[in-house]
Parts: C-alpha cells; structure tokens; sequence
C-alpha cells in the first residue's frame, strides 16, 4: 500500500514537470520573476563596488597658494582622491546656485563646493573646509558619495598633518619627535573583516530564502487552483489515488521546480552580483528544501479555506509581506526595535534566512544550524498536520 | 448480485439547503439508467456522493457492492466517470493524458500502451496522439474521454451531460458507443437534459426535482401514465413544473468545480 502510494506520488509529479515543460511561458516565468526581483534589490542595494554613472558637480572656488613662484590646489587633490578607484564623473559649475539646481533635476547626484581659501587656509596651519551637498532621498548613493568624500578627507588631511609634523619636529631641537600619525588620530583602529564580501552577500541570501517560502507559499495554491479552474483534480480524484499521494506528488513536482530555480536564481546572484558562496551544496539545498517544505503547508491551507485564487492571493500576501520586512531578508535584526525582533523569532522565515546565510557566507557546519533547519521542519510538519485535514474536509463535503 | 447500484435514503445537505433528500433507488447490472431533472435539483450531487467524490450527510450507497464510504478506492476502480467538463490536461498531449491517468490504475506500461493505441484507434485519434489535448476540439476531446474512462475496464459508467454542446455527427458517434458499452455487460447512469437522448438511450429514467426523486420507471411506462402521445419531455414537465426557475448553484459544486 505504502509503495502503491509513493508510485501515485511520483505519478503526478512527474506529470506535472511534464505539464511545466510543455508550456513555455510559464517555465520562463519560473525563472522572470525571482530573477526580476534578485536583479531590482540588486541595484536598489549595490556593493559600493558596483555602482556606475555616479556623477558629481564641482563649484571650485579654489584660488589655491603660490609659493616660491609655484601655485599649489588642493582642491585638485582632493579631486583625484574622490575619484580613486572609482568610475565617478565630473562636471564644473560656476557657482553654487546652479550646481545646486542640476542636483534638484537629477543631472548631478551630489556638489562638492571649495571656498576661494581652500588651500591658503590650510597651508597657513587653520583648518580648512569644503562643502558637500548630497542627495537624501537616494540613501545608498548619499552613503557612497558621504565614503568617498570622507576616505579623500582623511587620506588629504593625513598628508598636510605630514608635512605640517614633519617641519614642527625639524624645529623640536632635544625634544622627542611626533609621530604624524599620532597627530591624524591618536588611537588606531583595526578593522579586519572575517571574510571579503559585500552587502548582497547579506541581501542575497536573502532573497533566495524569500523566494523559495514564496514558492512553498504559493505553489500548492497555483496548482490546486489550476486543477480546479481546468476540472481535471475531478477525473484525479475519480481515480484510485489516495488525496495523500495526490498532494505529496504535487509538494515533490513544487520542490523539484523550486530547487531549479533556486539553484539558477544562486548561479546568477553570484555572477552578477558576486555574492560570496562558500556553503556546502548539500546543506544549502537542504535549507532551500525546508524553506520550500516550511510553507507548503500554510499555502494548501490557505487555498482549502478560499473559494479562489483572488481571495487566496489576497491572504498570501498578508503573510508575505510581513515576513518580507520583519524577518530580516533586507536588513539585520538588530537594526529593528526590540518588540519587532519578538515577533520575528515567531517567523519560521527567520529562521531560514539565518542558516541559509550562515551556510552561503560563512561556510557553517549542519551543527551551528540544525536548529533553525528542525524550526522550518516543525514549522512544516504542523502546518501540513492542520492543512491537509481542512483539505479532506473541504473535499468530501463538497465546499 | 442483481443490482450495480443501491442508495438507500441517500441525503446531502449544505449547511440548511438539502441538494438530495433520502434518495433510494436500485440500478440493475447492464441497465442505462437515466437520471433527469432541472438544473440544480439534485443530479450532480447524487452522481458525486455515487462516485465517492463527496460524502453523504446521511444514508447509504454500494456500487458493486462497496460502500461509496468505507470502500471509496474499490469504488473508483469499479468505475468510470464523464463529466460535463471535459478533464484533460492541456498542455499534455493525448497520449500523455491517458498514460497518466492509465498509470493512476495501476496499468502496466505495456498493457497500458496496448489499450491506448486500441482506444485511440477505436475513437478514431490515433493520429492526433502526439498534439497537445488544449489543440481539440470539444468533441475530439469528449472521444479522448471516452478513451480514458474506458482504460480500466470499468463495469460501471457515470456520463454526466456527455453529448453536451457536442455537433450531431459527434453526439451520433458519441451514443453508438454509449450503446457499444453498455453490450459489454457495463452499467450506465446517464444524466442529460436532452429528453431525446434519454428515452432512446436509457432502460430506465429516474425524475429528481428539489432533491427528491419524483418517478422512476421505463421512459415507455412514464410516457404512458400521462396518454398515449406523451413524450419524455411531458413527462419530465409534468413532475418538475413548467415554471422557469432560478439554479440553485450549490447542488452542481462537486464534479464541475472539481471539489
């Protein structure tokens, strides 16, 4: 009976890959909207090193300082240092009133104004300062533009304090000499990250568990609905095959296709936007499984109690959409007020998105993360337990 | 055992509506049985709780001698359904579908591919077997039902409406092989709404009309007791009234909507 069963399972689900095969536009569609989605976080959350076209305006003041017959311009300087390994562009401007209105429509992401005394302020041993006026209402490029103001500040700062220190200690006759450095900043901080990576290496992973508790959300319901709209779970159903296997055949077809895309949506975050993988494949496609398996049952729940896909669309997304922000797919937890992370240890998708990016970044073994996997498994389990009996139900009273 | 088919006070209800109200009757083995009504008085549930696709409130059914209840898998080898919509799988071609549900038999392949070619062949499709079942027509597709339900060699038929928006030439083709069945010794419970198909058709009519059964006898004695020029169509006036009337929707969910 148990193999007469497994067979049924195996049955439909290969039936239903053949279905998928045989029509184009949804196996394109499989992989259109998670690429879409992974392709717009992408760029609305870059890696520093991945923005292009970042293009500031210059209002250069600078009248710089003539020494010896030779006029030095800081501003020159401090330029070049701004664009340092960088591909951002320049555009010069006569005054701040019109830098200021090429920012407002949209032609300049930022103004870097200097002061007539730029130089001569400094070279005189006085402070001197320049003006940056960014854009808020893009944060990412602000934060870009406000790093690489701030490294070209530093590294120009540190070389006048050089110069400054250096002829105050060629003065300090019998007296221990300064060092430069201890002037620049008194206390040295060494920051040493445990890994090179970026922020989608944070985002990305995600992502892809976002995609597949949407795929394990959905993909019973889309299913079920079809069979429904098209008449043919009728004749299923009118045959021998137990509602078990009919739904374990449809939860195998929905994890193999899941895993596909999966695999193609990880391929191509790696390659576009080179998000360090440096997990165990097994491990990482079991979490992607128990992701996907973690909210079968929510989803078949979902389409018994509705009478169509509308209304369970419409449901869907109020447990979407909360998991979308509460448990921690596009920003640390940390960063979240305490009562927010309360309820985000209550989303089983916190949970996945935890050890899919501990296992994808960092490389974690199954013993750092069993407990999140066995989490997504209960989570599973139970909310199939409760599923499938209100899907009987629901079938044999004819509702 | 005399009988394919016994419902003894068959009742569903749906909250406080009673699509079948203690519906008892016998279907004998070899029998096209005709069951007749207005839209929404019962039919479709009655067929649905016959063939396990939903469950009496009370009373009981046996088809073949299982309980439509406790042997619901013996049920559904025992049978073979039509409904009014046809039930393939677009995308899959003609043979695709029958090797599916020919496999939900538990068929063996090679068997199974022995009675598609004789099936399709049969319903003339053999040279459509490779195209996708989304590319027929309706009455290519109603033949390649027919094939299917025909796979596991059931002994009782259910055809729900099968002649349904069908043309003539197919409908023709459609009761040649209701009639080629039922000479095989299967029984044959057919619902229409065309008086014509029932009385050339059936051995005996059920009438059920607000989820009762109203009459139940040979068209030839039904039209009988109303005169001697009485058609099916008198008959099935004379119990359900005249009178149009709204559906009542909720009695036809089960096979059309799948649930």
């Amino acid at each position: 009976m148990v193999l007469k069963a497994l067979n049924d399972a195996f049955i439909v689900a290969k039936r239903d890959l053949i279905e998928l095969y045989r029509t184009p536009f949804r196996l394109v569609m499989m992989f259109v909207f998670p690429v879409l989605i992974i392709m717009l976080f992408g760029f609305m959350f870059p890696s520093t090193s991945s923005f292009n076209g970042v293009h500031i305006g210059l209002v250069n003041n600078d009248s710089g300082f003539t020494l010896n017959g030779q006029t030095v311009y800081l501003s020159n300087s401090f330029i070049s240092l701004v664009k340092y390994n960088s591909s951002i562009t320049f555009s010069n401007y006569s005054s701040l009133a019109s830098a200021e209105s090429a920012l407002r429509s949209g032609t300049i992401d930022s103004i870097i104004y200097f002061p007539a005394n730029f130089t001569s302020v400094s070279l005189s041993g006085q402070p001197t300062q320049l003006k940056l006026v960014t854009n808020p209402t893009s944060p990412t490029l602000e934060e870009y533009i406000n790093a690489k103001v701030s490294v070209a500040s530093t590294v120009l700062s540190a070389e006048i304090v050089n110069g400054t220190v250096s002829k105050l200690n060629s003065e300090l006759i019998g007296l221990p000499k300064i060092n430069p450095q201890f002037v620049i900043s008194p206390v040295v901080v060494s920051s040493v990250p445990i890994l090179s990576g970026n922020y989608f290496d944070f985002i990305g992973p995600g992502l892809i568990m976002l995609l597949s508790m949407m795929a394990g959300l959905t993909a019973l319901g889309s299913a079920l609905s079809r069979e429904k709209e098209d008449g043919t779970i009728t004749a299923v159903m009118l045959s021998p095959i137990r509602t078990g296997s009919f739904l374990t055949g449809k939860m195998l077809s929905q994890l193999v296709r899941s895993l596909i895309q999966s695999a193609v949506v990880v391929i191509l975050v790696i390659l576009l936007f080179h998000m360090s993988f440096n997990g165990n494949i097994l491990l990482t496609a079991a979490i992607l499984i128990l992701g996907i398996f973690g909210f079968l049952g929510l989803g078949l729940l979902v389409t018994a109690l509705t009478k169509d896909q509308e209304t369970s669309q419409l449901l869907l997304n109020l447990v979407f959409f909360p998991m979308l922000f509460l448990s921690g797919v596009l920003y640390p937890l940390q960063e979240l007020p305490a009562v927010i992370v309360d309820i985000a240890k209550f989303l089983p998708l916190t949970y996945g998105v935890e050890a899919f990016r501990q296992v994808v970044v960092f490389n974690a073994s199954f013993a750092s993360v069993w407990s999140s996997m066995l989490i997504l498994f209960l989570f599973g389990a139970v909310s199939l337990a409760i599923a499938v009996p209100v899907f009987l139900v629901k079938k044999s009273s004819g509702n | 055992m005399e009988y394919s088919i016994i419902a003894d006070k068959l009742t569903k209800k749906f909250g406080d509506f009673t699509a079948d109200n203690a519906i008892s009757l016998k279907v004998k083995k070899g029998e096209i049985f005709g069951i007749l009504g207005p839209n929404g008085a019962g039919k479709t549930t009655l067929i649905s709780m016959l063939t396990t696709l939903i469950k009496p409130t009370s009373g009981h059914a046996s088809v073949l001698g299982y309980d439509v209840i406790k042997d619901a898998l013996e049920v559904r080898k025992s049978i073979g359904v039509i409904t009014e919509k046809v039930t393939m799988y677009p995308p899959l071609t003609a043979e695709e579908n029958l090797m599916f549900f020919g496999r939900l038999y538990g068929i063996n392949r090679k068997e199974l591919e022995e009675k598609i070619n004789s099936g399709l062949e049969e319903f003339q499709l053999s040279k459509f077997r490779k195209r996708p079942v989304g590319t027929f027509s309706l009455g290519m597709k109603r033949r390649l039902d027919l094939v299917r339900v025909l796979l596991n060699e059931p002994k009782v038929f259910f055809l729900d409406e099968p002649t349904v928006g069908l043309d003539p030439i197919t409908v023709s083709f459609i009761k040649k092989k209701i009639r080629d069945i039922n000479k095989r010794g299967s029984t044959i419970i057919l619902t229409t709404h065309i008086m014509q198909d029932a009385d050339e058709l059936s051995d005996r009519v059920a009438l059920i009309d607000h989820g009762n059964l109203m009459a139940c006898d040979t068209p030839k004695n039904l039209k009988k007791k109303l005169g001697k020029n009485a058609t099916l169509e008198n008959v099935f006036i004379h119990y359900a009234g005249a009178e149009l009337r709204d559906e009542t929707g909720k009695m036809s969910i089960a096979p059309r909507r799948g649930m």
